[in-house]
């Protein structure tokens, strides 16, 4: 029997159960029961197609489970952290038909639903010693764990769907050439300018039959022409692979049912190459050490008798043409203007600006406060601060008077360049040709420089609460001593009513 | 025999059993007290730790609270005293040592001796008597005990109510330990290595209730011991103010919970024929019946959830007793208002648990004499 949980309950009855900040019913764990493989697939597949399993991983166990009365189920267990998390699972769990619990060692409860939106508790544990216990509204059952389900070998066993539409994705790909073919296709890439690299895989003979190893080459190519597409698709003992995450691929012209990108169990170093039809997927533990395909173009070497080097007699230096930098007055129009300088005796009018700046300005607003000033800065334009000699943005950071140009009219890198300035310095050259930096630290958040500090007085809400919180009552026992009840006495007997002396 | 020194006991039974019964936290309750000790505590025995006496006080004004505006408590007087120390005798034949090698009977002794001490507990004199009984034992079905089990890779060990020692615990993978604890509430204890019979158990847990009216009806819902009707709860809801006291305690717990232990409790009186405690019954399932539709009015209508027959049965008799008390008073409310909470309550009038307990109020007609005229 569950028992709803009402705001601001605190007791709960199940060990382990706890509640969360919003005042959800939490424990360490989330568990979610579903009846058969094919909904743990579908679980997996509509999960990963908006989230990612890389949080879920480390503490993902599934296991058959089985029933008193014999039944095989699926759960599938995780760290629970938060009710979000929680929540995000079991819209996925409601729509494969799947029901989500939450408990911490061996009971788990129903976790919360519309009917109660803080959670259930269990109204009594029940006393067993199975390996888990699961209390649904519907229904109260124990489980008995019966093997471990290793995620990879079940995604592995998975057949991937045939989908026409992955053969015209663009993209790198991975080519899988039989021995026979390797050369003829690393040649035809090369004399077609196709960038990529090369490997050469082995495989474990496929029967007793074959002499030595299989080895078939592995080719990565970045951006496989259009062209290339449909022979590379049809030729016989090519295989191309569109790669779904780091380290696992699929066959082109096929689809694995869950989103590979989301699980994170291949390792990125080595290489799994997911085939259609039904046929075993190829494995590399390792990817091996992989060659540019332009190594393998044909070598020719010139005749011995032509020159073989050319050797310069002398060189110089190119004389000196170098001018002083000067700042002039332009006709241009006004753009990036995102900087301002505040001369230090401006500084009292920004003050009694600040209250009716907007908050956005403010926000993304940085200011660094100098010897000669305020220099202000706002990558979305400082006009909203009309203060100060305003400077436009030429470079970063490299900063300019608005309505002047600088002669001669150099790049901006080189003008940078030419100042020597460490990256970290900030460069206002001012309108009489000064140049002027300031270090890129100076500069803080205008709104965490604008205010005062202060004084704050602690409020004691979570003393209130924290005496008004009741605490369980844990019976502890001690020992009883050799004679437990020895002081425990009976009533003295009444005395008996008084009677009348014998007749006589 | 040395003179049993009932001022230490006292001291002890408040320090490790009573305080925690009402504040919460570890409860350490000792060796059984008997009813010779109980009863000879006496009225306002002070104690020597001030600061928790008074924390245990603002702990019961705060449980009282929750059902009338009481600012302060007296000091406990000497049949509350008997009461708590009854209540950590119970708790105590269920200790797993009580049992012993020469001693199979200790904990069927211990509760015949518990038994002796309620005999002698008077019911509550006033409402004021049974709030402050309520406000020391309410939480009693709260008491629990944690048992844990450590197993290791050569053999395990259960520690009922303590902490496993350290060394059992230490180096856990090497030694593969597996910790596991489970909550044993107050009513399971006697399953959990006690040497007392689990009835048995539960006949005592009844006595404590008895002594406590409104404790056991502020817990009406719970799994065990079921509620039923007895002399205290009734007499308790036949007087105005300790209906009114009863109705908010049950108002405090699920009413699905509720509906069906009263109504379960109320049936058994009626198929009895006991038809004077059941009319004191069915004043106060009308009272909660009238209190939920009052509620009802502000409520959106939503359909009606399926509920078992003693609930059913429950919000029946409710409802017929509501709608009889607004027929005979019902110009207290405005019109619109009244339609509206005869409204509320006709769905429960017309249940198939509605027609049982028109047909029990047949025979009770027939069985009744007829009113003689003065």
């Amino acid at each position: 029997m569950l028992e709803r949980i009402a705001l601001h309950q605190t007791r709960l009855r199940t060990p382990g159960l706890g509640l969360d900040a919003k005042g959800v019913a939490l424990g360490a764990k989330g568990l979610v029961l579903l009846p058969s493989i094919d909904r743990l697939v579908a679980w997996l597949s509509v999960y990963t197609r908006e989230h990612s399993l890389e949080d879920l991983m480390p503490s993902l166990e599934i296991r058959l489970v089985r029933s008193k009365l014999g039944t095989r189920e699926i759960t599938l267990a995780f760290a629970a952290e938060s009710s979000d998390r929680m929540d995000r699972v079991t819209e996925t769990a409601r729509l494969v038909g799947g029901m989500t619990f939450t408990g911490t060692s061996r009971h788990f409860v129903q976790y919360r639903d519309a009917g109660a939106p803080f959670g259930y508790d269990a109204g009594s544990l029940l006393a067993t010693d199975a390996a888990l216990a699961l209390y649904h509204d519907k229904f109260t059952q124990v489980y008995e764990s019966d093997k471990d389900l290793d995620l990879r070998a079940l995604l592995l066993r998975l057949m991937p769907h045939v989908d026409p539409s992955t053969m015209d994705e663009s993209g790198p790909r991975f080519l899988v050439a039989e021995q026979g073919l390797g050369p003829a296709l690393i040649h035809y890439f090369v004399r077609s300018r196709v960038e990529g690299e090369v490997s050469v895989g082995e495989w474990p003979p496929a029967g007793a039959f074959d002499e030595g190893p299989v080895r078939r080459y592995v080719l990565r190519v970045p951006e496989l022409p259009a062209r290339m597409r449909l022979l590379m698709r049809t030729t016989p003992g090519i295989t191309t692979f569109l790669p779904v995450g780091p380290g696992v691929a699929v066959e082109i012209g096929y689809r694995h049912p869950v989103a590979l990108r989301a699980c994170p169990i291949f390792d990125p170093n080595g290489l799994v190459l997911l085939r259609g039809r039904g046929d075993e997927p190829w494995s590399l533990d390792r990817l091996p050490q992989m060659g540019d395909l332009r190594a393998f173009a044909r070598v020719e070497l010139r005749p011995d008798e032509q020159q073989t080097l050319s050797v310069a007699t002398g060189t110089t230096r190119p004389e000196s043409v170098r001018v002083p930098l000067r700042v002039l007055p332009s006709t241009s129009p006004w753009r990036n203007v995102t900087a301002t300088w505040i001369p230090t005796a401006q500084l009292p009018l920004l003050r009694r600006m600040a209250y009716a700046l907007p908050h956005q300005t403010i926000a993304r607003t940085t200011i660094a406060m100098t010897t000669r000033g305020a220099f202000l800065r706002s990558p979305g334009g400082i006009e909203a601060v009309p203060l100060g000699t305003f400077f436009i943005e030429i470079h970063p950071q490299l900063y300019i008077p608005a309505g002047y140009d600088v002669t001669p009219a150099v790049a901006p890198e080189v003008l940078h360049r030419a100042l020597g300035a460490p990256a970290e310095q900030v460069l206002f050259i001012t309108p009489d040709a000064h140049a002027l930096s300031v270090d890129d630290a100076a500069f803080v958040p205008l709104e965490t420089a604008l205010l005062e500090a202060q004084p704050w007085e602690p409020l004691v809400s979570d003393a209130i609460q924290l005496a008004l919180a009741e605490v369980p009552v844990d019976l502890k026992l001690t020992g009883l001593g050799t004679f437990p009840l020895s002081g425990a006495e009976p009533l003295p007997p009444a005395p008996a009513p008084a009677a009348l002396p014998p007749k006589g | 025999m040395a003179k049993p020194d009932v001022g230490a006991t006292a001291e002890r039974l408040f320090r490790g059993f009573v305080a925690p019964l009402v504040i919460g936290g570890a409860m350490s309750p000792g060796r059984p007290i008997g009813p010779r000790i109980a009863l000879a505590i006496g009225d306002d025995r002070p104690t020597t730790d001030i600061d928790l006496a008074a924390h245990v006080q603002l702990a019961r004004v705060r449980i009282a609270r929750k059902l009338t505006p009481v600012d302060r408590f007296e000091g406990l007087r000497a049949a509350e005293w008997a009461l708590v120390a009854a209540l950590h005798d119970v708790v105590q034949t269920a200790h797993p040592d009580l049992k012993g090698v020469f001693r199979s009977k200790a904990p069927l002794k211990l509760v015949n001796l518990v038994d002796q001490t309620l005999d002698q507990i008077p019911p509550p004199a006033s409402i004021g008597d049974a709030l402050s009984r309520h406000t020391l034992v309410s939480r009693m079905f709260e008491i629990s005990r944690t048992d844990t089990v450590v197993s290791w890779w050569l053999g395990s060990s259960e520690f009922r109510g303590a902490q496993p020692p350290e060394r059992l615990t230490k180096w856990p993978k090497v030694r593969r330990v597996d910790v596991a604890s489970s909550a044993r509430p107050l009513m399971s204890l006697p399953e959990h290595g006690a040497g007392i019979d689990p009835d048995r158990f539960e006949l005592a847990i009844r006595g404590v209730l008895a002594k406590s009216p409104l404790t056991d009806l502020a817990t009406a819902g719970r799994d065990a011991p079921r509620f039923a009707w007895t002399a205290e709860t009734l007499a308790l809801a036949a007087t105005r103010a300790g209906r009114t006291l009863a109705v908010r305690a049950l108002a405090a717990q699920p009413d699905e919970r509720v509906d069906e232990a009263l109504g379960r409790a109320t049936k058994e009186l009626m198929t009895q024929g006991r038809w004077k405690p059941a009319a004191m019954a069915l004043d106060l399932l009308g009272e909660r019946a009238m209190s939920w539709a009052e509620g009802a009015l502000g409520a959106a209508e939503t359909s009606a959830p399926t509920i078992q027959a003693g609930a059913a049965f429950a919000r029946a008799a409710g409802s017929f007793v509501a709608r009889r008390w607004i027929a005979m008073h019902g110009d207290c409310f405005p019109a619109d208002e009244r339609f509206a909470i005869l409204r509320a309550l006709e769905p429960a009038s017309t249940t198939a648990a509605a027609k049982e307990l028109e047909e029990l109020l047949k025979i009770a007609t027939a069985t009744l004499p007829a009113p003689t005229a003065r």
